[in-house]
Order: structure tokens, then sequence, then C-alpha cells
């Protein structure tokens, strides 16, 4: 294109017609103009406001939704752990709590060695709980028929007790908890009182009324559980020391009368 | 010919505070230069009227998204090019007033001839730019019609300078060959 060509386009362009509008146009727009033609910087602002209040709400609930979400699966899973854990032992508990009858007496032997030396009320406490399974296994609606384990197994768990897992002992007291209330009632060899013991609220009480259908278990079948409160009763009554050591020996309960000797 | 957009910002500020009467100076400013430019692009002074009162119309109700990043006469000048283009493309009955037994009236005014030579000239040359394509012909159009400068049109077509200058030399390589086709 040659300059020449271009400047006479351009001119041909610019001096395209130029008409004058017609008369009354410009009163006819002017009649057009809409009464309300502010433009209202509080509406714009408060419209605004509105906007960003209302993505804060939005965003505010995301989180609250969120967070609320977070929060109930993290309580889901600890109830499932717990319930877990309480079901665990208790879904086989003669397995479990059977275990010290069929301790043999090296594995016990074993036991009583391996166990790190702890002041005597933690081994009392102990004891108590160890002796405490089997008045479960009683209570426990599967009776005598069920299969007893191995002892290589059981001597294999109580090397596991022996180790120091005492997680085990708390699950088995969790567990003692969830059995129903098993009651025993017996004549005390130390005072020859008539003593009630209650598995579920570990209590003794003597004997004042009997209750219904209530049998007196002889001394010797009574659970060891049993018998260590019921001694132990004794001994805060203030009961024969000496006695109460004979009697908590042969009922195997060497630790509590080693524990009342050294008194 | 006095730019219509000196004091269009002025005259917007008091526009959007309520004031009527500066909506009415901001038309009696702009109208004249709205029309020229749609009569320029359709060539028909009754259509021009009724396309800038249209054109006005479509301004104020949407004149609160008007963000002042162009002169209001080049956002005015795009609503007028919008609605000129709308019209064009809208289907409609066209009557011809030179159909069979319609009365012939003789022009006796003086130069008559060179009038009806430079119309038909101006008509062709507006076919012509009519074809070119769209962002070519809007540069044309609101640089040699509407009387925008190129700044202008770069702002509010959202390019540079250059390339609005380039769009226009473009644009008349077209127009050119365009041009001698016809002859």
């Amino acid at each position: 294109m040659t300059a020449n060509r271009k400047a006479d386009l351009q001119r041909k362009l610019t001096l395209a017609p130029v008409a004058k509008p017609p008369a009354g146009l410009a009163e006819r727009i002017k009649r057009e103009i809409p009464k309300d033609l502010r433009f209202n910087a509080e509406t714009e602002r408060e419209r605004l406001s509105k906007a960003v209040s209302f993505n804060l709400r939005v965003a505010a609930s995301i989180l609250i939704l969120v967070s609320s979400a977070y929060l109930g699966l993290q309580l889901l899973s600890r109830l499932d752990e717990k319930q877990s854990v309480t079901q665990q032992p208790a879904r086989n508990p003669v397995a479990v709590r059977a275990q010290p009858k069929v301790l043999t007496a090296p594995a016990a032997a074993k036991e009583e060695t391996q166990v790190p030396a702890a002041p005597p009320v933690v081994r009392e406490k102990r004891a108590a709980t160890r002796h405490r399974r089997p008045t479960a296994v009683a209570s426990a609606p599967v009776p005598a028929a069920a299969p007893t384990p191995p002892a290589q197994s059981v001597n294999a768990v109580a090397e596991q007790r022996a180790s120091g897992i005492m997680a085990f002992d708390r699950v088995a007291s969790k567990s003692a908890a969830v059995v129903a209330d098993v009651v025993e009632t017996t004549t005390s060899p130390v005072s020859g009182k008539e003593m009630r013991y209650s598995a579920r609220d570990k209590k003794v009480q003597v004997v004042t009324s009997k209750l219904q259908d209530e049998r007196i278990t002889p001394w010797a079948s009574v659970s060891p559980a049993a018998k260590l409160k019921i001694l132990e009763t004794e001994l805060a009554a203030g009961g024969d020391r000496k006695a109460i050591a004979r009697v908590a020996r042969e009922a195997g309960l060497t630790d509590f009368a080693d524990s009342i000797e050294k008194r | 010919m006095l730019a219509p957009w000196n004091e269009e910002g002025r005259l917007l500020a008091a526009v959007r505070g309520g004031d009527r009467s500066a909506a009415e100076e901001l038309v009696e400013r702009t109208y004249s230069a709205v029309y020229a430019s749609l009569y320029r692009l359709c060539g028909d002074g009754d259509l021009a009227a009724d396309l800038t009162q249209e054109t006005y119309r479509k301004a104020w109700e949407a004149l609160d998204g008007f963000d002042g990043r162009s002169q209001f006469f080049t956002w005015l000048y795009r609503i007028a090019y919008t609605t000129f283009l709308n019209h064009i493309r809208r289907p409609r009955r066209i009557t011809s007033f030179d159909e069979e037994g319609a009365p012939e009236v003789p022009d006796h005014s003086p130069g008559a001839d060179q009038l009806i030579s430079e119309r038909e000239e101006g008509a062709r040359l507006r076919a012509a730019v009519m074809t070119l394509p769209e962002d070519l012909r809007f540069t044309v159009a609101a640089h040699f019609w509407g009387g925008l400068p190129v700044k202008e049109i770069a702002r509010i077509e959202n390019i540079t300078g250059v390339a609005v200058r380039k769009r226009l030399h473009k644009a008349f390589s077209i127009l050119e060959a365009s041009l001698d086709e016809e002859k």
C-alpha cells in the first residue's frame, strides 16, 4: 500500500459526512433519564459488607463442620478402642481367668521370683488382683466344663506377666468389673463369725440376717479373693495376727501371711 | 471539534451523586458525538437518532458498572457501537422506497450530482468497513467515525497502542483491496 493511497483512504474515512442531530433528540434522551440515578456509596458499602460477612459465615460454618466431624471421628475411634480393650478379655473369660488355677507350682514359684520387688502394699494389691481372677471364673456363665488351656501356654502368660506387663492386670481388673456380682458366705476360721463377701463391691460384711437362699460355703471352697478380704477384715477388727497369718498361709496367701508376720 | 470527554469525569461524579441536571448536561455534551458516530456507521439519520436514544437508555442502566478505566465517552461509544451491531444483526423487515410506482422527485439543487457521487462513495466505503473483521471494524469506526484517539481505543480494547495501529494498517490493506475490486 502506497503512502498516497493510505492518506487518501484516511481522508475519505475522516471526511465522512458529519450529520447534525435532529431537533428534539436531546430532549428525548433527557426524558429517558431514570429518576433514581443515585449511585449510593452507603448502599454499595453495605452490600459489600453483607457479602463479606456472608462469606465469613460460610467459611466459619465449614470450619465448624469440619472440626466437629474430625472430633466426632476421634471420639468414635477412642470409644472403639476402649470397647475392644474391654471386650477382648471378656470374650474368652475362662481362658484368661482360669490361668492362675492351672499354674504349676514351679511356674508359680518362677512368677514369684521374677516379679520385681515391690513395696508390701503393692504386693498385697497384686495378690488380691491375682486371686480375684478365679472369683470371676466362678461367676462366669461358662463353668468348669470349659477346657483348660495347656500348662505350657499358661506358663508363657505367667512369664509375660512376670516380665512386668502390668497392662494385663489392669485389663483383667476391668473385665472383672464387667462380670456380675458374686456373693460368697462362709464361716471365718479366725473368729468363727459368718461373713459375706461381695465380689462386685469387694467388701466383707458380718452376716446378721441371712438372705433368701443364702448358703454357707465351706472355707476351703471359698475363692482366694474372698479369703483374703475376710482375713483383712479380721485383721482390721483386731483379730489374732498369728492365727490370721496361719490361715492365710494355709489358704495359699503367702504374700499376705508374710506381710502380717513382718509387721 | 471539542473533545467531548474532557469534563465528563466531573459530571459523572455528580450523576452518581443523584444530580439529574448533571446527567442532562452529560447528555448535552455527548449526544451529538454519539449521534454523529452512529450516523457514520449506519448512514441513516433517523436510525442514528433511534440508536442514540437506545444507547443512552443502556448507558443509564449500566452506569454502576462503569469503572472509569476509560473515558466516559469511550465507554459510551462502545455501547453505541454494540447497539448498532445488534441493530444490523436483528432480523427486520426492509421497506424499499425504490418500489415501482413510487413518485420520482427530481432534485434540481446545484451540485446534486456531486453530492450523489460523494454519498455513493461514502456508502461504498461504509459497506467496505462493515465487511472488515470485528476487531478491525471497531477500531476503524471508533478512530475515524467516533473520533477516539488510539490511546483510548487501546484502553477499552485492553491492547497496546501499537496493536491498535497494526489493526488500522491491516484494515487499510483490506479496505484498499475491497474498494479496488468494486472498481
